[in-house]
């Protein structure tokens, strides 16, 4: 039908490549899309919410980053250590043992907000700050967490 | 009619979405696609100064194996969409 919205998905490696040809674009400051997949959780929802991404920056501990991990394979996720120039990130919803290491230069971009239930959530504010340390202290408990968000 | 102006057609993964040219946020959670017969229109009339619902039918016409009633009432639709996400004044 015309003009009915759908949510289409799209080839993640294909899609990849059109954001990094828009942020070649000049005066493109941000991308916005909605994440797929649950590594995120409980932050964010698959195909619920939405990530305001900007063209690749040198990102710090804590930023959420959108880079390929192997050859066509992406994930937007948290960076947890830097190291020689090698950057380690987890998605807040994966067990301990689930990281990933990459370069700068397979960064695709670093969030600069989110969208979480309609809701725009910037990195730079408190509320994702706050969200971010108490993420952190709760680590050691993330399992039994993340199984009671599961269920929720 | 007429396409206002600053809107650009581009190809992302295969869709030809419209997006407002020098916008500095492309949001891809509510974007305009267009199917390539609809893309077509679009490249054609956004060239002309002015457009009628008998012009489209022209263009579809003479690029797609249809016949004049079909490619009317698609065209009146197209036209239709297109000016209730306000990307064609009169």
């Amino acid at each position: 039908m015309i003009g009915t919205p759908v949510q289409k998905r799209v080839n993640n490696h294909q899609f990849m490549q059109e954001i990094r040809r828009l942020f070649n674009q000049e005066g493109k400051k941000s991308v916005t899309f909605i994440v797929r997949g649950f590594s995120m959780h409980p932050f964010l929802e698959h195909g619920r919410d939405k990530v305001i991404l900007a063209p690749p920056r040198t990102p710090k501990i804590g930023d959420v980053v959108l880079a390929e991990i192997a050859e066509r394979r992406y994930a937007l996720h948290r960076v947890i250590a830097i190291k020689d120039g090698i950057y380690t990130m987890q998605g807040d919803g994966n067990p301990k043992r689930m990281k990933e290491r990459f370069t700068e230069e397979k960064i695709v971009g670093v969030a600069d907000g989110f969208i979480r239930k309609g809701r725009r959530v910037m990195t730079d504010g408190r509320k994702w700050r706050i969200y971010s340390s108490v993420w952190q202290i709760l680590k050691p408990f993330r399992r039994i967490l993340l199984a009671i968000f599961r269920r929720m | 009619m007429r396409i206002k102006k600053g809107f650009e057609l581009q190809e992302v993964c295969g869709e030809f979405i419209i997006v407002p040219a020098g916008i500095e946020n492309v949001d891809f959670s509510k974007i305009i696609s267009l199917n390539e017969s609809a893309a077509d229109l679009w490249k054609a009339m956004s060239v002309v100064e002015e457009f009628s619902l008998d012009d489209m039918v022209k263009t579809l016409l003479n690029e797609y194996e249809v016949d004049e009633v079909t490619a009317r009432e698609d065209c009146a639709k197209i036209a239709e969409c297109w000016r209730e996400m306000e990307l064609i004044e009169e």
